[in-house]
């Protein structure tokens, strides 16, 4: 061949392989060059030189970028749709790759950023699994290869989640019985150990059986984190920093802390009733007393290690349930197109 | 309807005669035409390829010695139907255009 011809060729391929690399590109590549081929050959043979039969050449093939694209768009069905799947298989990364971002911002308190910021983050998702689910229809197969890399990788992103003992994020929930008598549960987001932390006010529950197996535990190692030591016993649990949502009630967030003076956990909790519930009467009556502990129920390794699987399986399957509804949905626009084209509405 | 960009029909138009590869039915469309349709590649394949799916051109490698190999396009028996059908279709159009443009007097070709 031509050596203009092959480096023509291979300019080709190069543009072609920036898209995809399938083999099923081989033959429109081969038949381009051929049109190439002939048309240098008609510059030649109208007595113009290598170069000028190259450069007319391929002014009128055009732009390669655009064959390309031509080349690419023209692909089967099945190969298109797996370009869309390939395409957007970092969608999801990044979706749980927020997600754990946001977790993070949990830790520390920053829920309403969190909550804005993950606005944009769903339509993105939602998206994309339209893009996707169109690119499965396409397709008509699923590319498993990404799909179990990214439940791979969402749940090995997550599973620190659940060894990672972060402060307690407590749950906007007290429950007042009687007079005395003040449960506040606190609810971590995820954390195997942090979990089902409950106060009790232990002369109205049978707490000297429970505080027998489960002392509060919490071993402090920075102001927001901690970690917790199923050896410790006897410890308090305290609050060391509240904070107060805008309409002045108590966050979903709450730093605690240890500490083996009674007194000091005593003080730190009426403190919070008083501002919070405003039942100061009562709590003090309670705290009179009664001895403020806190129970720790770690999770247990079961629940950890179903959940470190079930958590991004039903992230992605919801994730793929958009793609299934946008292909099908992408399926009708198709079906409708072809009707109004052979109904002759539509050039 | 613009049949100018009935680029299909052109080519089945052009293959009907005889079968031909990519540049050669570009420069046959050209030359019957007087120049008045070129059709670029980005136009061309597409059609081919389209016309293909549809079984209305079948196509074969011819290899070729020191050369890119040529696909080679037949019409088929669906293709001369599907060729005649957008002949009929553009007579109609054709009609139709003249009923409503023909002139009913004498204009002057030129003005002042």
């Amino acid at each position: 061949m031509h050596k203009f011809v092959t480096h023509f060729e291979s300019d080709l391929r190069q543009v072609v392989r920036r898209g995809s690399k399938s083999p099923e590109f081989e033959n429109p590549i081969q038949e381009i060059t051929g049109h190439y081929s002939d048309l240098f050959e008609e510059s030649i043979a109208q007595g113009a030189s290598e170069q000028d039969a190259d450069r007319s050449a391929r002014e009128r093939i055009g732009s390669l970028g655009q064959i390309a694209l031509q080349i690419l768009n023209n692909a089967s069905r099945q190969t298109r749709g797996l370009r869309i799947q390939k395409a957007l298989f970092w969608v999801p990364m990044a979706a749980v790759l927020y997600f754990i971002g946001s977790q993070s911002m949990l830790a520390y308190g920053l829920f309403h950023w969190t909550l804005a910021g993950f606005v944009p983050l769903t339509w993105l998702a939602i998206a994309s699994g339209l893009v996707y689910g169109y690119g499965i229809v396409l397709a008509r197969r699923l590319l498993w290869k990404p799909v179990t890399i990214a439940c791979l990788l969402t749940a090995c992103l997550l599973f620190p989640f659940y060894n990672q003992q972060r402060l307690a994020v407590a749950k906007d929930k007290a429950e007042r019985e009687k007079n005395v008598k003040l449960y506040l549960k606190l609810q971590p987001a995820l954390g195997r150990d942090q979990t089902a932390v409950s106060l009790y006010l232990k002369d109205q529950k049978p707490f000297a059986e429970r505080n027998a197996v489960a002392a509060p535990i919490i071993e402090h190692s920075t102001t927001s984190k901690f970690r917790i030591d199923p050896q410790a016993q006897g410890a308090y649990l305290i609050p060391t920093g509240i904070v107060y949502n805008q309409a002045g009630l108590l966050s979903s967030y709450m730093s605690l802390s240890r500490t083996n003076d009674s007194k000091e956990a005593q003080k730190a909790w009426l403190t919070i009733g008083r501002s919070f519930y405003g039942v100061q009467d009562h709590i003090s009556a309670g705290i009179a007393e009664s001895q403020w502990v806190a129970e720790v129920r770690p999770w247990p390794l079961w629940y950890v290690i179903f959940g470190a699987i079930m958590v991004p399986i039903t992230f992605q399957s919801v994730f793929f349930g958009l793609a299934v509804i946008g292909g099908i949905g992408s399926r009708v626009w198709i079906l409708r197109g072809e009707w109004l084209r052979y109904a002759g509405v539509k050039a | 309807m613009d049949f100018r960009s009935d680029v299909e029909a052109m080519v089945l138009g052009v293959l009907q005669h005889e079968p031909g590869y990519g540049y050669e039915i570009a420069k046959r469309i050209r030359e019957l035409s007087d120049d008045m349709f070129k059709y670029g590649e980005a136009q061309l394949y597409p059609a081919l390829r389209k016309l293909e799916e549809n079984g209305f051109v079948t196509a074969e490698w011819v290899v070729q010695e020191g050369k890119p190999n040529r696909r080679v396009y037949s019409i088929t028996d669906e293709g001369g139907t599907f060729l005649l059908e957008r002949q009929k279709e553009f007579e109609r159009f054709v009609k139709k255009v003249n009923a409503v443009m023909k002139p009913v007097k004498a204009w002057s070709t030129c003005h002042a």
